[in-house]
């Protein structure tokens, strides 16, 4: 029984193959249906979406993870605010390469239907905007105020009732 | 203004020129002073620059030469110096006041009266800048402009308002026109052209030297009644009271008002004085002259009133030019256009007064005599002001190339030296600015790199993701940091966590927040979605009715299971009944009472398990009528005097109760409940007492 592992093809954006387990490959929700013509196939699925670094990012935590229980298939009961539950490794995997990186993760997640990786890369930009004021936040993610001065005023004016 | 500001350039110039002459190192340094911001000069110019004018900060140099430069710079222009550092409106009052006189009165209730609401003040309250009330122009003269320049009538020596166009009706006209009895001073009145009708005040007005009553609307009786009154003011030799309907015959003093043919002899006979004005007359007596021309002909002017009249024509005149010396206007005419200019134009002299105080030094020059050694000494002055200038450009530019010795060689040599001189210095000028250039693009280079590189690593920014990935990631985060914080962060943010209502599930908050109206109308239009409500011991920041009124929403809470409203300002519990899955229900520290809580037992709240109503203004009756209907497992009724008896009543009614916390009204009570509960509910029901 000692069969090669069937792999399937994927190439990025940047042209490049990678070749990926048929065990791996069956988390990417959105390649399931068509798992069976890829294996087929020899030519590669270009996902032009995807760049490499991402994409080997997304190997190496489908590897990591690859024994992991099925997440209960009820998606209307998953508790709330469990960010807590994001193990150190993911922590620290997922924000290794910066806020980019993970974004383009939490895309590429989204694109391949990977609900496991985008949970916990969701969960860790939570973690981020979490317990913050307005102003911290705009500032991690670098976001603009665009906010009229009126909607401003109003926020000021509630700002300084808080001062009261 | 113009004569302030000619005459403060002037003076500026003339210390330029002292200095250059005697001491070029000074000049130099008192150019870094005073010169040294380019943009002073305009100052001089315009006066609309003075409002924005900010003064660089001055050079370091900390030689001797300083205070004489600060002398210099004192005497030459103490009024610059406080222009300078301040902003206009930070001037004394006094001073913006001795400002503002130098205005035509007509600037300052045509324009500067609208500019700024202390001008505006100041303008209708100095009466000492009324003396001389002349519009040139047609304007607009509406009810307010007119009431300020009336207001002010005692002071006013010379009141022109002809030919306005004066946007009033006449009987308004006539009441404001009435305050003139006030105006002991006025000399000069012309209304021609005015809706004028009533006369009544000239018999106050004992100064009068002259009035203009043409084309007005009065009749016969209007001007024997108030001319001829006996108070009347004597009627002094140049006196008149010209009507439009021509020069009256029966009056026995010569008209002196200005019509088309009196003007035209006033300039043909200042074209004749100008052709011999050379010959060293006094232009006093040029005039004297033309108004005993003028007055041969059968008119009856003053010399000073044909002076008046000369310059009126020449500064329409000018003002015509200058307006269609700009492109894109309209052209205009003034009177007597083709006579004036055959006088203005061909006379070089005049020129430069139309263009104003910047060309002093060619005039100068021009009326110099023909000494080489004098048109030497001006050609330095002149070389001497180019370099300044130069010196500006140079300041301006942060450095300074040319030195103190080239100056003072150039001041000795001849013009073909200096122009060498000034050549090589521009070519030295033009290097390092070069020089500069490149740097700064360099600079500008390295910059753009760093930022493209910034650029990069931000490559995704949050909001480019999808909305369904922001929404998933804003699930994870806790509902009271949606709405105090993220909500504020952004638009998008905000509109998000507004209609996504899946967001809000379980809406708690930690520590006191402050609530305010907003916050509580975004929870509560999600209320069907929200399981667990808790806004316990929130700052909430609408008054109790309000509170009651967004409350009143929670009747589409379907879902909630979980309710907390300790210490809201929660008056009515209509909406109780329809909170079907209710589990939880905590309205400790409310503003309920016994009448409100019988919305309790309305509806059979089945699934309530959980009820605290500590530190209410309740009786234990009322709410054992409620707690009856109900399943209860836990009874928090602190704060509530409760009884032996009551005790055993909740064991009665509440068979599946499990705990309880309690204050009771006595001791006694207490300790026989306590006994009671042991005895019999030892395993069953956990008693807390307060």
């Amino acid at each position: 029984m000692n069969k090669i592992v069937p792999q399937i093809k994927l190439e990025t954006y940047e042209k490049e193959v990678f070749e990926i387990d048929l065990d791996i490959a069956k988390k990417f929700g959105k390649l399931v249906p068509v798992l069976q013509e890829l294996l087929n196939d020899d030519k590669p699925l270009t996902i032009k979406t995807i760049n490499s670094g991402t994409l080997k990012k997304i190997i190496t935590w489908c590897t990591y993870h690859k024994d992991d229980p099925l997440p209960p298939e009820d998606d209307d009961n998953k508790m709330k605010h469990s960010t807590e539950e994001v193990s150190s490794w993911d922590d620290k995997f997922l924000q290794e390469d910066g806020q980019a990186a993970l974004f383009d993760l939490i895309s590429a997640a989204h694109t391949l239907d990977i609900d496991g990786l985008l949970d916990v890369a969701c969960k860790v930009v939570a973690t981020m905007i979490k317990g913050k004021a307005p102003e911290e936040i705009r500032k991690v993610f670098n976001i603009k105020n665009d906010f009229t001065q009126q909607e401003e005023d109003q926020v000021r004016k509630e700002n300084d009732w808080c001062e009261d | 203004m113009e004569n302030f500001v000619s005459s403060f350039k002037r003076t500026k110039d003339h210390n330029n020129k002292s200095e250059m002459n005697t001491k070029p190192v000074l000049s130099k340094r008192t150019g870094t002073n005073i010169e040294g911001n380019p943009s002073i000069k305009p100052i001089a110019i315009s006066s609309s620059s003075i409002f924005s004018v900010k003064r660089k900060s001055s050079s370091e140099n900390n030689d001797d030469d300083d205070e004489e430069n600060d002398k210099d710079e004192d005497k030459s222009s103490t009024e610059q110096e406080e222009i300078d550092g301040l902003h206009l409106l930070d001037l004394p009052e006094e001073i913006l006041v001795n400002i503002l006189k130098y205005f035509p009165v007509s600037d300052l209730l045509l324009s500067c009266r609208k500019v700024n609401g202390r001008f505006c003040s100041m303008i209708e309250n100095y009466s000492d800048l009324f003396c001389n009330v002349k519009f040139d122009d047609c304007n607009v003269l509406d009810e307010t402009t007119l009431m300020v320049i009336f207001k002010h009538v005692s002071k006013i020596q010379i009141l022109e308002i002809a030919h306005q166009q004066i946007e009033i009706e006449t009987y308004t006209f006539d009441t404001i026109i009435s305050s003139l009895t006030y105006a002991k001073s006025l000399t000069n009145l012309d209304l021609s052209g005015c809706p004028l009708s009533t006369l009544t005040f000239v018999p106050f007005l004992h100064l009068l030297e002259s009035l203009n009553l043409s084309s007005t609307r009065i009749d016969n009786e209007e001007l024997i009644l108030f001319l001829s009154v006996e108070n009347s003011p004597e009627p002094r030799s140049g006196e008149s009271y010209p009507l439009h309907s021509g020069p009256s015959t029966s009056c026995s003093a010569q008209p002196a008002f200005w019509n088309e043919t009196s003007s035209k002899i006033l300039i043909a006979e200042m074209k004749a004085s100008e052709e011999i004005s050379n010959k060293g007359i006094t232009k006093k007596k040029m005039f004297k002259n033309i108004t005993e021309q003028l007055n041969k002909q059968g008119y009856g002017f003053s010399w000073e009133q044909v002076q008046g009249k000369w310059k009126t024509l020449v500064s329409s005149f000018k003002r015509t030019k200058d307006h269609n010396n700009k492109s894109g206007n309209e052209r205009k005419t003034c009177a007597f256009q083709k006579e004036l200019e055959q006088i203005l134009e061909g006379n070089p002299s005049i020129k430069p007064i139309a263009i104003s105080s910047s060309s002093v030094f060619s005039v100068k020059r021009k009326s110099s005599s023909d000494n080489d050694d004098d048109d030497d000494e001006e050609n330095d002055k002149d070389e001497d002001k180019s370099s300044t200038e130069q010196h500006e450009q140079d300041e301006k530019d942060g450095k300074i190339t040319i030195n103190s010795d080239i100056i003072k060689k150039a001041r000795k040599s001849n013009s073909t030296q200096m122009v060498d001189i000034m050549k090589q210095y521009i070519s030295e000028q033009q290097a390092e600015k070069k020089i500069e250039r490149e740097e700064r693009q360099k600079i500008h280079n390295e910059k753009k790199y760093m930022h493209k590189e910034k650029m990069n690593l931000f490559r995704l920014h949050l909001l480019d993701l999808p909305e369904e990935i922001l929404v998933n990631i804003l699930k994870y985060v806790p509902e009271s940091d949606l709405l105090l914080s993220c909500r504020k962060v952004n638009g998008r943010f905000c509109s998000m966590i507004e209609n996504y209502s899946d967001l809000f599930r379980n809406v708690k908050f930690d520590d006191c927040n402050v609530l305010d109206e907003t916050t509580l109308m975004v929870i509560f239009k999600h209320v069907s979605k929200i399981e667990i409500l808790e806004i316990a011991h929130q700052q909430i920041e609408v008054d109790a009715y309000t509170f009651d009124t967004i409350i009143s929403s929670l009747t589409n809470a379907k879902s909630l299971t979980n309710l907390d409203f300790s210490g809201c300002p929660l008056s009515t519990l209509t909406f109780i009944p329809f909170l079907d899955s209710l589990e939880s229900l905590n309205l400790s520290s409310t503003r309920i009472d016994n009448e409100e809580l019988k919305y309790l037992c309305i509806n059979n709240l089945k699934n309530l398990t959980h009820l605290y109503l500590s530190f209410n203004n309740l009786s234990m009756i009322s709410i054992l009528n409620v707690v009856e209907k109900m399943s209860i497992q836990f009874l928090d009724t602190c704060g509530i005097a409760c009884t032996f008896e009551n005790v055993v009543e909740i064991t009665v009614l509440c068979p599946f109760i499990v705990g309880l916390h309690l204050t009771f009204a006595t001791d006694a009570d207490k300790m026989q409940s306590v006994e009671f509960i042991k005895t019999n509910f030892r395993d069953t029901i956990k008693l807390n007492c307060m």
